[in-house]
Protein backbone atom coordinates (compact mmCIF):
# COMPACT_ATOMS: atom_id res chain seq x y z
CA UNK A 1 0.00 0.00 0.00
CA UNK A 2 1.53 3.33 -0.86
CA UNK A 3 2.06 5.56 2.40
CA UNK A 4 0.42 8.65 3.47
CA UNK A 5 3.43 10.53 3.43
CA UNK A 6 2.77 10.19 -0.48
CA UNK A 7 -0.32 11.03 -0.49
CA UNK A 8 0.07 14.26 1.29
CA UNK A 9 2.77 14.84 -0.59
CA UNK A 10 0.73 15.42 -3.75
CA UNK A 11 -2.37 16.98 -1.61
CA UNK A 12 0.55 19.59 -0.98
CA UNK A 13 1.79 19.81 -3.92
CA UNK A 14 -1.64 20.42 -5.64
CA UNK A 15 -2.66 22.98 -2.95
CA UNK A 16 0.61 24.96 -3.60
CA UNK A 17 -0.01 25.41 -7.33
CA UNK A 18 -4.06 26.35 -6.53
CA UNK A 19 -3.13 29.21 -4.99
CA UNK A 20 -0.29 29.99 -6.86
CA UNK A 21 -2.31 29.51 -10.03
CA UNK A 22 -5.48 31.28 -8.14
CA UNK A 23 -3.39 34.52 -7.35
CA UNK A 24 -1.05 34.98 -10.48
CA UNK A 25 -3.56 34.47 -13.25
CA UNK A 26 -5.96 37.29 -14.68
CA UNK A 27 -8.38 34.93 -16.62
CA UNK A 28 -11.06 33.45 -14.05
CA UNK A 29 -11.94 30.68 -15.69
CA UNK A 30 -8.39 29.65 -15.06
CA UNK A 31 -8.63 30.96 -11.14
CA UNK A 32 -11.79 29.01 -11.11
CA UNK A 33 -9.97 25.81 -12.40
CA UNK A 34 -7.29 26.65 -9.49
CA UNK A 35 -9.70 26.79 -6.92
CA UNK A 36 -11.42 23.89 -7.98
CA UNK A 37 -7.47 22.10 -7.59
CA UNK A 38 -7.46 23.43 -4.12
CA UNK A 39 -10.76 21.62 -3.07
CA UNK A 40 -8.84 18.55 -5.23
CA UNK A 41 -6.21 18.83 -3.04
CA UNK A 42 -8.61 18.70 0.14
CA UNK A 43 -10.39 15.80 -1.01
CA UNK A 44 -7.32 13.88 -1.53
CA UNK A 45 -6.27 14.75 2.01
CA UNK A 46 -9.88 14.13 3.62
CA UNK A 47 -10.03 10.59 1.68
CA UNK A 48 -5.97 9.96 2.91
CA UNK A 49 -6.21 10.94 6.35
CA UNK A 50 -9.78 8.77 6.39
CA UNK A 51 -8.15 5.32 4.57
CA UNK A 52 -4.61 5.63 7.23
CA UNK A 53 -5.74 7.05 10.51
CA UNK A 54 -9.48 6.40 10.85
CA UNK A 55 -10.24 3.32 8.54
CA UNK A 56 -13.33 2.24 10.54
CA UNK A 57 -14.60 6.02 10.65
CA UNK A 58 -15.95 6.91 7.31
CA UNK A 59 -15.89 10.49 8.66
CA UNK A 60 -13.50 11.68 5.80
CA UNK A 61 -15.21 10.55 2.61
CA UNK A 62 -18.56 11.66 3.61
CA UNK A 63 -16.35 14.99 4.19
CA UNK A 64 -14.93 14.54 0.58
CA UNK A 65 -18.27 13.86 -0.93
CA UNK A 66 -19.54 17.19 0.65
CA UNK A 67 -16.87 18.96 -0.33
CA UNK A 68 -17.42 18.22 -4.24
CA UNK A 69 -21.32 18.45 -4.22
CA UNK A 70 -20.70 22.19 -2.76
CA UNK A 71 -17.95 22.59 -5.25
CA UNK A 72 -20.17 22.07 -7.82
CA UNK A 73 -23.24 24.35 -6.72
CA UNK A 74 -20.07 26.95 -6.60
CA UNK A 75 -18.72 26.38 -9.97
CA UNK A 76 -22.27 26.76 -11.34
CA UNK A 77 -22.87 29.24 -9.40
CA UNK A 78 -19.30 30.91 -10.28
CA UNK A 79 -19.79 30.20 -14.22
CA UNK A 80 -22.78 32.12 -14.46
CA UNK A 81 -21.37 34.99 -13.18
CA UNK A 82 -18.22 34.70 -15.35
CA UNK A 83 -20.05 35.02 -18.58
CA UNK A 84 -22.33 37.95 -17.62
CA UNK A 85 -18.64 39.57 -17.19
CA UNK A 86 -17.28 37.45 -20.35
CA UNK A 87 -20.38 38.97 -22.34
CA UNK A 88 -20.01 42.56 -21.19
CA UNK A 89 -16.12 42.79 -21.44
CA UNK A 90 -15.43 40.11 -24.67
CA UNK A 91 -13.55 38.00 -22.46
CA UNK A 92 -13.05 36.56 -18.84
CA UNK A 93 -10.04 38.52 -18.70
CA UNK A 94 -10.74 40.08 -15.12
CA UNK A 95 -7.91 42.78 -15.69
CA UNK A 96 -10.24 44.44 -17.43
CA UNK A 97 -13.01 44.80 -15.30
CA UNK A 98 -12.06 47.55 -12.72
CA UNK A 99 -14.34 49.94 -12.84
CA UNK A 100 -14.41 50.26 -9.00
CA UNK A 101 -10.93 51.06 -7.52
CA UNK A 102 -8.84 48.77 -5.99
CA UNK B 1 -33.58 12.03 18.38
CA UNK B 2 -36.44 14.67 17.86
CA UNK B 3 -36.40 17.41 15.51
CA UNK B 4 -38.27 19.16 17.52
CA UNK B 5 -35.23 21.91 18.36
CA UNK B 6 -34.61 22.51 15.09
CA UNK B 7 -38.49 23.47 13.83
CA UNK B 8 -37.33 27.22 13.60
CA UNK B 9 -35.19 25.71 10.74
CA UNK B 10 -37.28 23.63 9.41
CA UNK B 11 -39.97 26.39 9.04
CA UNK B 12 -37.29 28.65 7.01
CA UNK B 13 -36.69 25.38 4.88
CA UNK B 14 -40.40 24.89 4.29
CA UNK B 15 -40.97 28.32 3.64
CA UNK B 16 -38.29 28.66 0.92
CA UNK B 17 -39.41 26.00 -1.01
CA UNK B 18 -42.97 27.36 -1.04
CA UNK B 19 -41.96 30.64 -1.92
CA UNK B 20 -39.60 29.14 -4.71
CA UNK B 21 -42.92 27.84 -6.23
CA UNK B 22 -44.59 30.92 -5.86
CA UNK B 23 -41.56 32.48 -8.00
CA UNK B 24 -41.94 29.82 -10.27
CA UNK B 25 -45.52 29.85 -11.35
CA UNK B 26 -47.21 32.90 -9.53
CA UNK B 27 -47.67 35.17 -13.13
CA UNK B 28 -49.98 38.07 -11.41
CA UNK B 29 -49.99 41.38 -10.60
CA UNK B 30 -47.11 43.10 -7.72
CA UNK B 31 -44.83 40.37 -7.89
CA UNK B 32 -42.28 42.13 -5.80
CA UNK B 33 -44.60 42.95 -3.19
CA UNK B 34 -46.18 39.76 -2.83
CA UNK B 35 -42.85 38.15 -2.44
CA UNK B 36 -42.21 40.70 0.07
CA UNK B 37 -45.18 39.41 2.26
CA UNK B 38 -44.09 36.23 1.86
CA UNK B 39 -40.76 36.67 2.87
CA UNK B 40 -41.60 38.31 6.15
CA UNK B 41 -44.47 36.19 6.95
CA UNK B 42 -41.75 33.29 6.78
CA UNK B 43 -39.40 34.76 8.95
CA UNK B 44 -42.00 35.88 11.31
CA UNK B 45 -43.28 32.73 11.94
CA UNK B 46 -39.75 31.65 12.08
CA UNK B 47 -39.35 33.41 14.79
CA UNK B 48 -42.30 32.70 16.34
CA UNK B 49 -41.55 29.16 16.16
CA UNK B 50 -37.86 29.97 17.97
CA UNK B 51 -39.94 31.79 20.75
CA UNK B 52 -42.04 29.01 21.28
CA UNK B 53 -40.09 25.65 20.76
CA UNK B 54 -39.07 24.05 24.38
CA UNK B 55 -35.56 25.58 25.05
CA UNK B 56 -33.33 22.81 24.34
CA UNK B 57 -29.30 23.10 24.96
CA UNK B 58 -27.11 20.29 23.75
CA UNK B 59 -26.04 18.17 20.92
CA UNK B 60 -27.99 16.89 18.32
CA UNK B 61 -27.64 14.45 15.66
CA UNK B 62 -24.75 13.04 17.09
CA UNK B 63 -22.55 16.43 17.79
CA UNK B 64 -23.23 17.75 14.09
CA UNK B 65 -25.37 20.47 15.57
CA UNK B 66 -24.26 22.65 19.52
CA UNK B 67 -27.94 24.07 20.56
CA UNK B 68 -26.67 26.53 23.31
CA UNK B 69 -26.75 29.85 24.32
CA UNK B 70 -24.99 31.24 21.43
CA UNK B 71 -26.52 29.97 19.31
CA UNK B 72 -29.71 30.89 20.30
CA UNK B 73 -28.54 34.30 19.85
CA UNK B 74 -27.72 34.25 16.44
CA UNK B 75 -31.21 31.89 15.35
CA UNK B 76 -32.55 35.16 16.56
CA UNK B 77 -30.72 37.43 14.68
CA UNK B 78 -30.22 36.56 11.90
CA UNK B 79 -34.05 35.91 10.45
CA UNK B 80 -34.18 39.92 12.36
CA UNK B 81 -31.50 40.92 9.80
CA UNK B 82 -33.52 39.27 6.97
CA UNK B 83 -36.56 41.13 7.70
CA UNK B 84 -34.43 44.35 7.80
CA UNK B 85 -33.38 43.26 4.46
CA UNK B 86 -36.52 42.01 2.87
CA UNK B 87 -38.40 45.68 4.04
CA UNK B 88 -35.12 47.55 2.72
CA UNK B 89 -34.94 45.36 -0.76
CA UNK B 90 -38.75 46.07 -2.42
CA UNK B 91 -38.70 49.48 -3.47
CA UNK B 92 -34.91 49.29 -4.91
CA UNK B 93 -35.68 45.94 -6.85
CA UNK B 94 -38.56 48.13 -8.59
CA UNK B 95 -36.35 51.38 -9.03
CA UNK B 96 -33.67 49.36 -10.47
CA UNK B 97 -36.38 47.35 -12.54
CA UNK B 98 -34.56 44.33 -11.69
CA UNK B 99 -35.61 40.90 -13.74
CA UNK B 100 -37.30 38.62 -11.18
CA UNK B 101 -37.45 40.31 -8.71
CA UNK B 102 -39.23 37.45 -6.48
CA UNK B 103 -35.72 35.50 -6.93
CA UNK B 104 -33.55 37.92 -4.48
CA UNK B 105 -36.22 37.08 -1.39
CA UNK B 106 -35.92 33.57 -2.38
CA UNK B 107 -31.68 33.53 -1.67
CA UNK B 108 -31.70 35.83 0.47
CA UNK B 109 -33.63 33.32 2.60
CA UNK B 110 -31.52 30.49 1.91
CA UNK B 111 -28.17 32.64 3.02
CA UNK B 112 -29.73 33.35 6.17
CA UNK B 113 -30.81 29.70 6.29
CA UNK B 114 -27.04 28.97 6.34
CA UNK B 115 -25.92 31.74 8.73
CA UNK B 116 -28.26 30.00 11.38
CA UNK B 117 -26.58 26.75 10.56
CA UNK B 118 -23.12 27.93 11.05
CA UNK B 119 -24.31 29.58 14.22
CA UNK B 120 -25.44 26.48 15.50
CA UNK B 121 -23.10 23.90 14.17
CA UNK B 122 -20.65 21.74 16.17
CA UNK B 123 -18.92 20.02 14.13
CA UNK B 124 -16.79 20.80 11.03
CA UNK B 125 -18.98 19.65 8.09
CA UNK B 126 -21.82 21.45 9.28
CA UNK B 127 -19.70 24.84 9.29
CA UNK B 128 -18.00 24.38 6.29
CA UNK B 129 -22.05 23.37 4.94
CA UNK B 130 -23.47 26.73 6.21
CA UNK B 131 -20.55 28.76 5.48
CA UNK B 132 -21.00 27.72 1.36
CA UNK B 133 -24.90 28.07 1.70
CA UNK B 134 -24.58 31.52 2.75
CA UNK B 135 -21.22 32.09 0.94
CA UNK B 136 -22.88 30.81 -2.49
CA UNK B 137 -26.25 32.82 -1.82
CA UNK B 138 -24.21 35.82 -1.61
CA UNK B 139 -22.18 35.79 -4.65
CA UNK B 140 -25.88 35.64 -6.51
CA UNK B 141 -26.88 38.40 -4.23
CA UNK B 142 -23.67 40.72 -5.33
CA UNK B 143 -24.35 40.02 -8.54
CA UNK B 144 -28.53 40.42 -8.68
CA UNK B 145 -28.48 43.58 -11.13
CA UNK B 146 -27.47 41.68 -14.27
CA UNK B 147 -27.76 44.86 -16.62
CA UNK B 148 -25.31 46.80 -13.84
CA UNK B 149 -21.71 46.39 -15.14
CA UNK B 150 -20.58 47.30 -10.99
CA UNK B 151 -23.03 44.48 -9.53
CA UNK B 152 -21.39 42.29 -11.84
CA UNK B 153 -17.75 43.08 -11.16
CA UNK B 154 -18.64 43.13 -6.94
CA UNK B 155 -20.22 39.22 -7.99
CA UNK B 156 -17.09 38.29 -9.83
CA UNK B 157 -14.61 39.77 -7.28
CA UNK B 158 -16.24 38.45 -4.09
CA UNK B 159 -16.87 35.27 -5.56
CA UNK B 160 -13.53 34.59 -6.45
CA UNK B 161 -11.92 35.92 -3.15
CA UNK B 162 -14.61 33.58 -1.30
CA UNK B 163 -14.15 30.26 -3.02
CA UNK B 164 -10.19 30.89 -2.61
CA UNK B 165 -10.82 32.00 1.15
CA UNK B 166 -13.61 29.01 1.56
CA UNK B 167 -10.68 26.12 0.00
CA UNK B 168 -8.04 27.30 2.54
CA UNK B 169 -10.11 27.18 5.15
CA UNK B 170 -11.01 23.69 4.05
CA UNK B 171 -7.39 22.95 3.60
CA UNK B 172 -7.38 23.74 7.12
CA UNK B 173 -10.22 21.59 8.20
CA UNK B 174 -9.06 18.34 6.44
CA UNK B 175 -5.39 19.14 8.25
CA UNK B 176 -7.05 19.14 11.55
CA UNK B 177 -9.50 16.06 10.30
CA UNK B 178 -5.67 14.57 9.69
CA UNK B 179 -4.12 15.34 12.51
CA UNK B 180 -6.88 14.76 15.68
CA UNK B 181 -8.73 11.80 13.37
CA UNK B 182 -12.03 13.87 14.31
CA UNK B 183 -14.12 16.16 13.13
CA UNK B 184 -16.11 17.23 15.76
CA UNK B 185 -15.02 20.38 17.87
CA UNK B 186 -15.36 18.88 20.79
CA UNK B 187 -13.74 16.09 20.06
CA UNK B 188 -10.93 17.96 18.27
CA UNK B 189 -10.63 20.30 21.84
CA UNK B 190 -11.01 17.13 23.84
CA UNK B 191 -7.50 15.50 21.54
CA UNK B 192 -5.70 18.81 20.94
CA UNK B 193 -5.84 19.35 25.11
CA UNK B 194 -3.60 15.78 25.18
CA UNK B 195 -1.00 16.52 22.00
CA UNK B 196 -0.52 20.52 23.01
CA UNK B 197 0.57 22.64 20.31
CA UNK B 198 2.80 21.22 17.82
CA UNK B 199 3.79 22.88 14.65
CA UNK B 200 1.64 20.99 12.42
CA UNK B 201 -1.25 21.83 14.51
CA UNK B 202 -0.34 25.88 14.50
CA UNK B 203 0.33 25.17 10.53
CA UNK B 204 -3.73 23.90 10.58
CA UNK B 205 -4.73 27.01 12.96
CA UNK B 206 -2.92 29.75 10.41
CA UNK B 207 -5.25 28.39 7.46
CA UNK B 208 -8.21 28.39 9.59
CA UNK B 209 -7.92 32.03 10.54
CA UNK B 210 -6.66 32.97 6.96
CA UNK B 211 -10.18 31.49 5.58
CA UNK B 212 -11.83 32.95 8.33
CA UNK B 213 -9.79 36.33 7.91
CA UNK B 214 -11.64 36.76 4.46
CA UNK B 215 -15.09 35.84 5.20
CA UNK B 216 -14.89 38.40 7.77
CA UNK B 217 -13.38 40.67 5.75
CA UNK B 218 -9.80 41.48 8.39
CA UNK B 219 -6.59 43.44 6.72
CA UNK B 220 -4.79 42.21 5.18
CA UNK B 221 -7.90 39.84 3.27
CA UNK B 222 -10.28 42.30 2.95
CA UNK B 223 -9.12 43.83 -0.84
CA UNK B 224 -12.57 42.33 -2.07
CA UNK B 225 -14.69 44.34 0.43
CA UNK B 226 -14.93 47.55 -0.53
CA UNK B 227 -15.42 46.11 -4.62
CA UNK B 228 -18.05 43.81 -3.18
CA UNK B 229 -20.04 46.73 -1.57
CA UNK B 230 -19.47 49.42 -3.72
CA UNK B 231 -20.92 47.51 -6.30
CA UNK B 232 -23.62 45.06 -4.76
CA UNK B 233 -27.65 46.47 -4.70
CA UNK B 234 -27.60 48.93 -1.39
CA UNK B 235 -29.82 46.26 0.50
CA UNK B 236 -27.49 43.23 -0.30
CA UNK B 237 -24.40 45.63 0.84
CA UNK B 238 -26.68 45.97 4.23
CA UNK B 239 -26.78 42.47 4.45
CA UNK B 240 -23.18 41.58 4.12
CA UNK B 241 -21.89 44.33 6.06
CA UNK B 242 -23.77 42.70 8.91
CA UNK B 243 -25.24 38.34 7.99
CA UNK B 244 -22.69 36.95 6.71
CA UNK B 245 -20.20 38.75 8.78
CA UNK B 246 -22.04 38.21 12.23
CA UNK B 247 -22.15 34.73 11.28
CA UNK B 248 -18.44 34.38 9.73
CA UNK B 249 -17.56 35.46 13.88
CA UNK B 250 -20.11 32.98 15.20
CA UNK B 251 -17.71 30.27 12.99
CA UNK B 252 -14.96 32.03 14.45
CA UNK B 253 -16.48 31.55 17.77
CA UNK B 254 -17.26 27.86 17.41
CA UNK B 255 -14.01 27.05 15.89
CA UNK B 256 -11.88 29.07 18.23
CA UNK B 257 -13.18 29.01 21.60
CA UNK B 258 -14.98 25.19 21.19
CA UNK B 259 -12.69 23.70 19.00
CA UNK B 260 -8.98 24.67 19.64
CA UNK B 261 -9.40 25.84 23.58
CA UNK B 262 -5.98 24.81 24.35
CA UNK B 263 -4.36 27.00 21.77
CA UNK B 264 -6.22 29.82 23.47
CA UNK B 265 -2.57 31.66 23.68
CA UNK B 266 -1.36 31.19 20.44
CA UNK B 267 -4.88 32.24 18.31
CA UNK B 268 -5.72 35.42 20.89
CA UNK B 269 -2.16 36.82 20.02
CA UNK B 270 -3.00 36.40 16.38
CA UNK B 271 -6.46 38.17 16.62
CA UNK B 272 -4.94 40.94 18.81
CA UNK B 273 -2.45 41.59 15.80
CA UNK B 274 -5.59 41.24 13.07
CA UNK B 275 -7.87 43.63 15.44
CA UNK B 276 -4.42 45.97 15.19
CA UNK B 277 -3.92 46.47 11.96
CA UNK B 278 -8.07 45.93 11.08
CA UNK B 279 -9.07 48.64 12.88
CA UNK B 280 -6.55 51.15 11.97
CA UNK B 281 -6.56 50.43 8.32
CA UNK B 282 -10.13 50.38 7.79
CA UNK B 283 -10.42 53.94 9.80
CA UNK B 284 -7.64 55.35 8.14
CA UNK B 285 -8.98 54.41 4.21
CA UNK B 286 -12.46 55.12 5.07
CA UNK B 287 -11.02 59.55 5.89
CA UNK B 288 -10.74 59.47 2.38
CA UNK B 289 -13.37 57.46 0.37
CA UNK B 290 -15.79 59.59 -1.73
CA UNK B 291 -18.79 57.05 -2.42
CA UNK B 292 -20.73 56.20 0.85
CA UNK B 293 -21.17 52.50 0.01
CA UNK B 294 -17.48 52.15 0.12
CA UNK B 295 -17.12 54.46 3.24
CA UNK B 296 -19.04 52.34 5.05
CA UNK B 297 -17.09 49.28 3.81
CA UNK B 298 -13.91 50.40 5.46
CA UNK B 299 -15.91 51.72 8.60
CA UNK B 300 -17.58 47.81 8.50
CA UNK B 301 -13.70 46.44 8.21
CA UNK B 302 -12.54 48.72 11.20
CA UNK B 303 -16.17 47.35 13.26
CA UNK B 304 -14.55 43.89 12.44
CA UNK B 305 -11.19 45.22 13.57
CA UNK B 306 -13.26 46.36 17.17
CA UNK B 307 -14.71 42.77 17.18
CA UNK B 308 -11.89 40.51 17.15
CA UNK B 309 -10.58 42.29 19.89
CA UNK B 310 -12.96 40.07 22.23
CA UNK B 311 -11.31 36.88 20.34
CA UNK B 312 -8.05 39.03 21.37
CA UNK B 313 -8.98 38.90 25.27
CA UNK B 314 -9.78 34.89 24.39
CA UNK B 315 -11.62 34.80 27.41
CA UNK B 316 -15.77 34.45 28.26
CA UNK B 317 -16.13 38.35 28.99
CA UNK B 318 -14.22 38.57 25.75
CA UNK B 319 -17.03 36.24 23.94
CA UNK B 320 -19.81 38.06 25.56
CA UNK B 321 -18.60 41.50 24.80
CA UNK B 322 -18.59 40.76 21.10
CA UNK B 323 -21.96 39.08 21.07
CA UNK B 324 -22.99 42.63 22.71
CA UNK B 325 -21.25 44.75 20.24
CA UNK B 326 -22.34 42.62 17.23
CA UNK B 327 -25.75 43.03 18.35
CA UNK B 328 -25.56 46.57 18.42
CA UNK B 329 -23.82 47.14 14.92
CA UNK B 330 -26.10 45.02 13.22
CA UNK B 331 -29.08 47.01 14.19
CA UNK B 332 -27.32 50.15 13.59
CA UNK B 333 -25.75 49.45 10.81
CA UNK B 334 -28.90 48.52 9.22
CA UNK B 335 -30.40 51.76 9.89
CA UNK B 336 -27.45 53.13 7.85
CA UNK B 337 -28.10 50.89 5.23
CA UNK B 338 -31.65 52.25 4.97
CA UNK B 339 -30.88 55.69 4.65
CA UNK B 340 -28.66 54.90 2.09
CA UNK B 341 -31.15 52.79 0.38
CA UNK B 342 -33.72 55.75 0.97
CA UNK B 343 -31.41 58.31 -0.80
CA UNK B 344 -30.06 55.76 -3.25
CA UNK B 345 -33.21 54.91 -4.68
CA UNK B 346 -33.92 59.04 -5.80
CA UNK B 347 -30.26 59.79 -6.35
CA UNK B 348 -29.25 57.32 -7.66
CA UNK B 349 -25.26 57.66 -6.93
CA UNK B 350 -24.61 57.02 -3.24
CA UNK B 351 -22.08 59.57 -3.43
CA UNK B 352 -20.78 61.53 -0.25
CA UNK B 353 -22.53 65.08 -2.01
CA UNK B 354 -26.12 62.99 -2.15
CA UNK B 355 -26.31 63.44 1.32
CA UNK B 356 -25.89 67.45 1.13
CA UNK B 357 -29.02 69.25 2.53
CA UNK B 358 -30.44 66.18 3.75
CA UNK B 359 -31.66 68.00 7.44
CA UNK B 360 -33.92 70.14 5.29
CA UNK B 361 -35.12 67.48 2.77
CA UNK B 362 -36.01 64.89 5.11
CA UNK B 363 -34.81 65.72 8.96
CA UNK B 364 -35.86 62.75 10.33
CA UNK B 365 -33.38 60.58 8.15
CA UNK B 366 -30.97 63.51 8.88
CA UNK B 367 -31.37 63.17 12.75
CA UNK B 368 -31.81 58.92 12.91
CA UNK B 369 -28.46 59.09 10.83
CA UNK B 370 -26.95 60.96 12.88
CA UNK B 371 -27.62 58.97 16.32
CA UNK B 372 -26.39 55.93 14.38
CA UNK B 373 -23.23 57.26 13.27
CA UNK B 374 -22.95 58.19 17.40
CA UNK B 375 -23.81 54.44 18.25
CA UNK B 376 -20.70 53.75 15.92
CA UNK B 377 -18.58 55.78 17.00
CA UNK B 378 -19.29 54.57 20.54
CA UNK B 379 -20.95 57.53 22.23
CA UNK B 380 -22.87 57.15 25.43
CA UNK B 381 -26.78 55.94 25.55
CA UNK B 382 -26.29 54.28 22.30
CA UNK B 383 -25.76 50.70 21.96
CA UNK B 384 -22.37 50.83 20.64
CA UNK B 385 -21.52 52.57 23.67
CA UNK B 386 -21.57 49.41 25.71
CA UNK B 387 -20.23 47.03 23.26
CA UNK B 388 -17.00 49.11 22.77
CA UNK B 389 -17.01 49.74 26.70
CA UNK B 390 -17.45 45.66 27.67
CA UNK B 391 -14.68 44.81 24.50
CA UNK B 392 -13.00 47.72 26.24
CA UNK B 393 -13.22 45.76 29.90
CA UNK B 394 -12.52 42.60 28.64
CA UNK B 395 -9.06 43.70 27.00
CA UNK B 396 -7.73 45.42 29.87
CA UNK B 397 -8.90 42.40 32.34
CA UNK B 398 -6.66 40.34 29.93
CA UNK B 399 -3.82 42.24 29.85
CA UNK B 400 -4.05 44.40 26.69
CA UNK B 401 -4.42 47.91 27.75
CA UNK B 402 -2.51 48.57 24.33
CA UNK B 403 -5.15 47.43 22.31
CA UNK B 404 -7.99 48.96 24.60
CA UNK B 405 -6.04 52.52 23.91
CA UNK B 406 -5.65 51.37 19.69
CA UNK B 407 -9.19 51.42 20.12
CA UNK B 408 -10.47 54.36 21.81
CA UNK B 409 -7.82 56.11 19.21
CA UNK B 410 -9.59 54.63 16.74
CA UNK B 411 -12.68 55.41 17.39
CA UNK B 412 -11.40 59.20 17.63
CA UNK B 413 -10.50 58.94 14.01
CA UNK B 414 -13.66 57.19 13.15
CA UNK B 415 -15.02 60.76 14.10
CA UNK B 416 -14.06 61.97 10.58
CA UNK B 417 -15.24 59.97 8.09
CA UNK B 418 -18.52 60.36 9.87
CA UNK B 419 -18.57 63.79 10.66
CA UNK B 420 -18.10 64.64 6.69
CA UNK B 421 -21.48 62.96 6.13
CA UNK B 422 -23.20 64.85 9.08
CA UNK B 423 -21.63 68.65 7.74
CA UNK B 424 -22.96 67.66 4.44
CA UNK B 425 -26.29 66.99 5.99
CA UNK B 426 -26.54 69.87 8.17
CA UNK B 427 -24.02 72.59 6.82
CA UNK B 428 -24.17 71.90 3.33
CA UNK B 429 -26.77 73.60 0.80
CA UNK B 430 -28.62 70.94 -1.25
CA UNK B 431 -27.81 70.26 -4.60
CA UNK B 432 -31.55 68.88 -5.38
CA UNK B 433 -33.87 70.92 -3.49
CA UNK B 434 -37.48 69.49 -2.07
CA UNK B 435 -38.67 67.07 0.16
CA UNK B 436 -36.91 63.21 -0.03
CA UNK B 437 -39.71 61.25 -1.09
CA UNK B 438 -39.22 58.16 1.47
CA UNK B 439 -41.14 54.65 1.08
CA UNK B 440 -43.03 53.33 4.25
CA UNK B 441 -41.71 50.45 4.55
CA UNK B 442 -37.78 51.91 4.60
CA UNK B 443 -39.58 54.64 7.76
CA UNK B 444 -40.40 51.27 9.49
CA UNK B 445 -36.72 50.12 9.09
CA UNK B 446 -35.26 52.93 10.30
CA UNK B 447 -37.46 53.24 13.36
CA UNK B 448 -37.10 50.21 14.35
CA UNK B 449 -33.44 50.56 14.17
CA UNK B 450 -33.42 53.73 15.51
CA UNK B 451 -35.85 52.28 18.92
CA UNK B 452 -33.16 49.58 19.15
CA UNK B 453 -30.08 51.33 19.03
CA UNK B 454 -31.59 53.83 21.59
CA UNK B 455 -33.28 51.17 24.05
CA UNK B 456 -29.92 48.65 24.00
CA UNK B 457 -28.35 51.95 24.81
CA UNK B 458 -30.60 53.28 27.90
CA UNK B 459 -31.56 49.82 29.24
CA UNK B 460 -28.77 47.32 28.11
CA UNK B 461 -28.59 45.59 31.64
CA UNK B 462 -30.97 42.99 30.51
CA UNK B 463 -29.95 42.11 27.53
CA UNK B 464 -26.30 41.66 29.08
CA UNK B 465 -27.99 39.27 31.97
CA UNK B 466 -29.22 37.23 29.35
CA UNK B 467 -26.05 36.76 27.37
CA UNK B 468 -24.06 36.18 30.47
CA UNK B 469 -26.32 33.58 31.70
CA UNK B 470 -26.35 32.38 27.80
CA UNK B 471 -22.69 31.94 27.88
CA UNK B 472 -21.52 31.54 31.47
CA UNK B 473 -18.82 28.70 31.23
CA UNK B 474 -19.56 25.23 32.85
Amino acid sequence: MIPLFYVLVVSTLLFALGVYGALLSTNAIRILMSIEMILNAVNLNLVGFGRYITPSDPRGQIFAIFVMTVAAAEAAVGLAIILVIARRYGAAAIDRVRMLKG
Amino acid sequence: MSYLPILPEIVLTAAILFLTLVVVFYQGENRNGVMMTGTIFGLSVTLLTLAFVPPFAGYLFSGMLTLDGMAFFFRWLFPAVGLFVAFMAREFLEVKKAENPGEFYVILLLAILGMMLMASSGDLITIYLGLELTSISSYILAGYLREDPKSGEAAIKYFLMGALASGVLLFGMSLFYGLTGATNLVSISGILHQVGAPPLVLAAMVFLIIGLGFKVAAVPFHMWAPDAYEGAPTPVTAFFSVGPKAAAFAAIIRVFTDGLSSLVWEWSLAFAVLALITMTLGNLTALWQKNVKRMLAYSSIAHAGYIMVGLAAGTWQGTVAMLLYLLAYVFTNLGIFAVVTALGNREGKDELTDFTGLSQRSPYLAAALVVFFLSLIGIPFTAGFFGKFLLFGAAVQSGLVWLALVMAVNSAISVGYYYTVVRNMYLVAPKNKGALPVAGELKLVVTVALLVTLILGLFFEPVLGRLVAFTLPG
